[in-house]
């Protein structure tokens, strides 16, 4: 018994020795660091109110403005911003060059027409090497950085050439990136409300199922076929309508559309009086019946103003 | 357990998983769970290289032994050499049942059918006595090979929850918190597998080899009764 006790403390010392070493080299897993890409998620909603334009919206430079939210993630670097700076400064000094240069060629010309090839080689070489540096440009310039642009527009009147470089430097268009931040994102046009004012149609228990943009509409243009504004309605600033409406499945109302909201204004009476008038005689509603769970019972926003638009 | 101890005393815990820091760290619950665990495999493999070694002795013995007593030799001059000395298996079983012939032979009593009846009494004892001493121990390998493994579970149980209350407490769930408490909880039930698997498969290995050693003793034995009960009819 004794000999197998030794043996087998020996053999338990040797395997724990040999495990202890093993367990040692045991290597952590490599994890390659994976790149996070930024990715804005948008509703279809905000597509729809995104893309709504008006006509009488100015139209912006479109390529500058749907970049800016990308530029921002994708480098804010420090070093490249000092290079933008000086070289339009040397750009408009060599451009102004090809302007007074013409001037006199016609007078060289009348006296000798020989020399006169050979001056005009040169401007036409100068346009072309400024304008393919400017074309790339156009494009960097946003990806850089947007900061540097505010200081730049300062530099540039001094120059002869500063109309056309102002083209590139338009304040509107640092307006544009800079309120990024605030604002959503706009695709060129202006949007036909601002988010916040558009007349919602949300569910009390604000479920996942909405309306669409586009059925919301629908609905509006079929409620303001009976609106007819009363007098000081339309002047009224900030007025608006809550009117609680309860809808049966077939679009017709369940009961007359209770007023959500109060305002001291005296003019609201009248409006909320005109706009439970117009939901009345409007019935029946023709919308979606599958979404019924959302339309049953809704708050509809009634601005007068808009619905006098729509 | 001194080894291990001795080893965690030479080396510094280096990595953070190593199996030094997994048994300190560990709780002390799962500390005595692990030290009993080592303990029981220590013992059972000195078991099992204990018994191995008397089975193989003893199938040696044996063999020896029928090879002399079928060889034709006498069993007079046989039972002088093997009771000389302390015999084992069949030498023992054989020295009883002579011994118990001879003092018979010495005082006659006439009655045969009692002389046969001891005879067989006496290597039955021997048999049962011989079959105790092969299958001592036995017990502690199947106890180990059966209780190990909850032995091992509950120390993992205990480590993890430990280790969950461990988490709760940082309110930190990453799994560089977790990991550290949960390996070394399933330290336990790897230990516990380490003793049970040895000691399950000795024990089904060394019952069998009892018993096959068993039936040759309780073989020999009817064959030995059969020859003297034919030497008593003889002398009849």
């Amino acid at each position: 018994m004794r000999l197998g006790l030794t043996i087998s403390c020996c053999a338990h010392v040797a395997v724990l020795a040999m495990a202890v070493v093993g367990f040692h080299s045991t290597k952590p897993f490599e994890i390659t660091p994976e790149v996070a890409l930024p990715v804005d998620l948008v509703s279809v909603e905000e597509f729809t109110k995104m893309t709504a334009g008006l006509k009488s919206g100015e139209i912006k430079d479109t390529p500058q403005a749907p970049k800016a939210p990308e530029e921002r993630n994708a480098a804010p670097q420090p070093e490249p911003k000092p290079e933008p700076k000086p070289e339009p400064a040397p750009q408009p000094a060599a451009a102004p060059e090809p302007e007074p240069a013409p001037a006199p060629e016609p007078e060289q010309a009348k006296a000798e027409p020989e020399p006169a090839p050979e001056p005009e080689p040169k401007p036409e070489a100068k346009p072309e090497e400024p304008k393919y540096v400017q074309l790339p440009r156009k494009l960097e310039m946003p990806k850089r950085a947007p900061k540097p642009r505010r200081e730049e527009p300062r530099p540039t009147p001094i120059t002869a050439q500063a109309q056309q470089d102002q083209k590139q430097f338009d304040p509107n268009s640092i307006a544009a990136l800079l309120d990024k931040q605030e604002r959503p994102p706009e695709a060129g046009g202006v949007t036909q409300q601002p988010l916040d004012g558009t007349p919602s149609l949300g569910a009390p228990g604000g479920t996942a199922v909405r309306l669409s943009m586009s059925e919301i509409d629908y609905l509006r243009q079929q409620i303001s076929r009976c609106w007819s504004p009363p007098i000081g309605v339309l002047d009224a600033v900030g007025l608006v309508v809550k009117l609680d409406v309860e809808l049966a499945p077939d679009g017709a109302l369940v009961r007359p559309p209770i007023v959500a909201n109060t305002s001291s204004d005296p003019i609201f009476t009248i409006a909320s009086e005109a706009a439970a008038r117009a939901v009345v005689q409007c019935q029946p509603y023709s919308l979606p019946a599958d979404k019924y769970d959302v339309w049953k019972h809704m708050i509809v926003n009634f601005d007068p103003r808009e619905m006098l638009g729509g | 357990m001194e080894s291990l101890i001795d080893q965690s005393g030479l080396s510094a815990p280096t990595g953070d998983l190593s199996l030094i820091t997994l048994f300190l760290h560990a709780h002390i619950v799962v500390k005595i769970v692990m030290l009993g665990l080592i303990l029981a495999s220590v013992w059972s493999w000195a078991i099992i290289i204990d018994r191995g070694l008397v089975y193989a002795r003893s199938r040696q013995q044996m063999n020896r032994f029928e090879k002399v007593f079928w060889s034709g030799h006498s069993l007079e001059d046989l039972y002088r050499t093997l009771s000389a000395r302390p015999a084992t298996s069949m030498a023992a079983m054989f020295v009883a049942a002579m011994r118990e012939w001879k003092r018979s032979q010495e005082k006659p009593s006439g009655s045969f059918m009692g002389l046969q009846m001891r005879i067989e009494k006496v290597m039955d004892v021997t048999v049962s006595r011989e079959i105790e001493r092969l299958e001592r121990r036995l017990m502690f390998l199947a106890s180990v090979g059966s209780t190990a493994p909850f032995v091992g579970l509950f120390g993992t149980v205990w480590g993890i929850m430990t280790s969950f209350q461990a988490i709760a407490a940082s309110e930190n769930t990453s799994l560089a918190v977790v990991a550290p408490g949960i390996a070394e909880a399933l330290f336990a039930t790897a230990l516990g597998l380490l003793a049970a698997i040895p000691a399950t498969v000795a024990y089904n290995r060394f019952s069998s080899e009892v018993s096959r050693q068993a039936a040759r003793l309780e073989g020999f034995a009817d064959e030995f009764s059969a020859i003297l009960s034919r030497q008593l009819d003889e002398r009849m």
